[in-house]
C-alpha cells in the first residue's frame, strides 16, 4: 500500500463518516430518529435495502466463489423478485397502515404483546450475534492478508459506524449508504475494467468468456434435481424464496429501511428497484470473479490463496510435500497457458481439434482441482483448525498484487464501506427493536418522547459495543461464521412461521401462535442438539412446526370453547 | 397520501419485474449455449 492508497482509503471513509454525522444530527423525536421522519424517497429506500444486504463478505467471497465454482451462484437470487412481490402485496400495506416502528409491533396488533415480545427477543439474539460477524469477517481477512492488527480493525470499523449511527439514526444510515453504494459500484467497475485490460493482448473479452466456458465456469443455470448440489434453479427459486421472504419481510434490519419511506408507493418502488437489478448486479460480481480466474490462466497463481493457511503448512512437517505440490501445480499452469492459446487459435481458424483441446483442458482443470484438494488436506494435517477454503482470499489477493496504486485504496474502501453499511443497519434495527418492542412496551411504559429518543441512542451505543466485543473475541470460537449461521437458522424459521400465520391464517389467535412458536423453538433446538438435520433445514423445520402447531392448538382451543348445544 | 386510487396500477409493475427476471433467465440460457 502506497501513500496514494492510504489517502484514498482514509479520505473516502472519513468523508462518509463526517458527512453522515453532519447531514443527520439533531433528531427531534423518536419518529425522526428511527423512521427518518418518514421522508425517504424510493431510491433512498432501494439503495439502503441493497447496501444493507451487501456486506463486505459479498464483495470478498462472491468473486472467489465464481473463481472456483463458476457462475452458478447467481441462481440463488431467482427467488428474490418473487419474495419482493409478495412483500409489496401483503406486508408493506399493513405495516404502513398500522404506522409501526418495527415489524414485531404488527404482531401485537394482530395477536398480543407476548407474541410481539417473543419475536423481538428471537430477532435480538440472532441479529445481535450476526452484527459482530459483519465486523469480524472482513477484519480477519484484511488482518491476515495485510498484517494489520485484528483488534484495532474491529474497533476501527465498529467505532466509525457507531459515530454516525448514534448521532443521526436511520437518516444517517441511509444518507451514508447512498455514498457507500456509489463507492462500491465505482470500485467494482474499475476492478472489472482493469482485470479485462490486463489480459494478454490477443485475448479479447469474448475470448475470455470462451475460455471460461471451456473451463466449466459458464454453467449459469443448472436444471438437475440433485439434492447434493447446493445451487440449482429449483433451490434458487423455491428454497431461496422462503429465505428472502423471511429476510426482507421479518428482519427488522431490512424492514426498517422501507418503513422509513414516505408512502406505500415509495416503499414498494424501493423494493421493486432491488427486484429488478439484484440479479444483474450479482451476475456482474460473479463475472468479476470469472475474469480473475481467466487472468490467472495467464499468470501463476498460488496453490492456496490464504496467507494464514500457507504459513501453517510451510512451518510444519508437511512443508516439503507442499512445495512438491506447488511445483506440480506450476507445471500444470504453464501447460494450461499453452493450451488456452491453442484453443483460441482453434476457434479463430475454426479447426477440428477444438473439441479435443477442450477435453484436454477439462482434464487439466480436474487435475488442478485434485491438487488443490491435496493441498487442503496437507494444511488440515498441519493444523486441523485452519480454514482451508480460500475463496474469501482470491479477490483481495488479486487486488493487492495486480491493481495499480490508487485503485487498491479504492477497493479497500469498497470492503470497508460494505462492512459499515450492513453493520449500521443492524445496530439501527437492534436499537429500534430494543426500545420500541422491549423497553417502551414492557419496562418503561410512560416516559417522555425525549426519554425514548435518548434511550434509542444509548441502545445503539450498547449494541455497537456488544458487536465490537463479540468481534474481538471472534478468534476464540472455532469456525465462528458457521456458528452464527447455525444460530440464525435456529431462530429464522420460527419468526417467519409467526408472520406467515399472522398474514395468511386469520382464524388463528395470539395464545395459539405464541405457544406454537415457543414449542417449535424448543423442538428446533432439540433437533439441532440431536444432530438429526443439517442446519440449513432447521429454517424449514421452524416454519413448518410453528404453522402446524399453531393450527392444531387453535383447533383444540375452538373445540374446548364450542357451544354445548351444537 | 396512500390512497390506492392515486397509486399507479401495481399489478402492471409486478408483472413487468417478473418478466424482466424471466428475460435475465433467458439471457443466461443464451450465454450458456454460446460459451459453456
Amino acid at each position: 500500500m502506497q501513500l496514494l492508497d492510504w489517502t484514498i482509503l482514509i479520505g473516502t471513509l472519513s468523508f462518509i463518516v463526517f458527512y453522515g454525522y453532519y447531514k443527520s444530527k439533531g433528531s427531534k423525536n423518536v419518529k425522526d430518529y428511527l423512521l427518518a421522519n418518514n421522508e425517504s424517497k424510493w431510491w433512498t429506500v432501494g439503495l439502503s435495502v441493497m447496501a444493507t444486504q451487501a456486506s463486505a463478505i459479498t464483495f470478498l467471497s462472491t468473486p472467489g466463489q465464481a473463481f472456483h465454482d463458476g457462475m452458478g451462484f447467481v441462481q440463488f437470487y431467482f427467488g428474490m423478485p418473487l419474495a419482493m412481490v409478495v412483500i409489496c402485496v401483503t406486508f408493506i400495506p399493513i405495516f404502513h397502515k398500522l404506522k409501526v416502528y418495527t415489524a414485531y409491533e404488527f404482531l401485537e396488533n394482530r395477536f398480543d404483546l407476548k407474541t410481539r415480545s417473543l419475536a423481538a427477543i428471537l430477532f435480538l439474539i440472532q441479529r445481535g450475534l450476526a452484527a459482530g460477524i459483519t465486523i469480524y469477517a472482513p477484519a480477519i481477512i484484511l488482518s491476515s492478508i495485510l498484517g494489520w492488527n485484528l483488534k484495532v480493525l474491529n474497533i476501527l470499523i465498529g467505532t466509525m459506524v457507531i459515530i454516525y449511527t448514534v448521532s443521526g439514526g436511520t437518516k444517517a444510515v441511509s444518507v451514508t449508504q447512498k455514498q457507500q453504494m456509489f463507492v462500491i459500484m465505482m470500485g467494482m467497475f474499475a476492478a472489472f475494467y482493469f482485470i479485462v485490460s490486463q489480459l494478454p493482448e490477443e485475448v479479447s473479452f469474448a475470448n475470455a468468456l470462451q475460455l471460461a466456458g471451456a473451463s466449466d465456469k459458464m454453467k449459469i443455470i443448472d436444471f438437475s434435481f440433485d439434492l447434493d448440489n447446493r445451487y440449482t434453479i429449483w433451490s434458487g427459486t423455491l428454497g431461496a424464496f422462503f429465505l428472502f421472504l423471511s429476510y426482507f419481510g421479518t428482519d427488522q434490519s431490512q424492514v426498517q429501511r422501507y418503513l422509513s419511506a414516505k408512502s406505500v408507493r415509495e416503499s414498494r418502488m424501493g423494493l421493486l428497484f432491488n427486484a429488478a437489478i439484484k440479479i444483474p448486479m450479482q451476475f456482474f460480481i460473479l463475472l468479476v470473479g470469472v475474469m480473475v480466474f481467466i487472468f490467472f490462466q495467464f499468470q501463476s497463481a498460488p496453490l492456496n490463496f490464504s496467507p494464514a493457511a500457507n504459513e501453517v503448512v510451510k512451518s510444519s512437517e508437511y512443508a516439503q510435500q507442499y512445495t512438491d505440490l506447488e511445483l506440480v501445480y506450476a507445471g500444470m499452469q504453464r501447460r494450461k497457458m499453452e493450451l488456452n492459446m491453442d484453443y483460441l487459435q482453434a476457434i479463430e481458424n475454426n479447426t477440428d481439434d477444438r473439441k479435443a483441446l477442450q477435453n484436454t483442458m477439462e482434464q487439466i482443470t480436474t487435475k488442478e482441482k485434485q491438487i488443490r484438494e491435496e493441498a487442503k488436506e496437507l494444511i488440515s494435517a498441519a493444523n486441523k483448525s485452519t480454514e482451508t477454503n480460500d475463496k474469501d482470499y482470491v479477490f483481495i489477493y488479486y487486488i493487492l498484487n495486480y491493481l495499480p496504486s490508487g485503485l487498491i485504496g479504492l477497493l479497500l474502501a469498497v470492503i470497508f464501506s460494505a462492512a459499515m453499511s450492513s453493520t449500521a443497519s443492524e445496530l439501527n434495527a437492534l436499537a429500534s427493536t430494543t426500545v420500541m418492542d422491549i423497553y417502551k412496551r414492557n419496562l418503561k411504559t410512560e416516559k417522555s418522547e425525549t426519554h425514548y429518543l435518548n434511550a434509542s441512542k444509548w441502545f445503539t451505543v450498547m449494541w455497537g459495543l456488544i458487536a465490537i466485543l463479540f468481534a474481538s473475541f471472534g478468534t476464540l470460537f472455532e469456525n465462528l461464521i458457521q456458528f452464527v449461521n447455525i444460530v440464525g437458522s435456529i431462530f429464522y424459521g420460527t419468526i417467519l412461521g409467526i408472520f406467515l400465520v399472522a398474514f395468511y391464517v386469520k382464524s388463528i389467535r395470539g395464545a395459539s401462535v405464541f405457544w406454537a412458536a415457543l414449542l417449535s423453538e424448543i423442538l428446533v433446538i432439540a433437533v439441532f442438539f440431536q444432530d438429526i438435520l443439517s442446519y440449513l433445514w432447521l429454517n424449514v423445520l421452524g416454519v413448518f412446526l410453528t404453522v402446524l402447531m399453531a393450527f392444531i392448538l387453535q383447533q383444540l382451543n375452538n373445540f374446548r370453547h364450542r357451544p354445548l348445544t351444537a | 397520501m396512500d390512497n390506492p386510487r392515486n397509486e399507479p396500477s401495481w399489478r402492471k409493475w409486478y408483472v413487468m419485474i417478473l418478466i424482466a427476471n424471466l428475460l435475465y433467465f433467458l439471457v443466461f440460457i443464451y450465454l450458456m449455449n454460446l460459451y459453456a
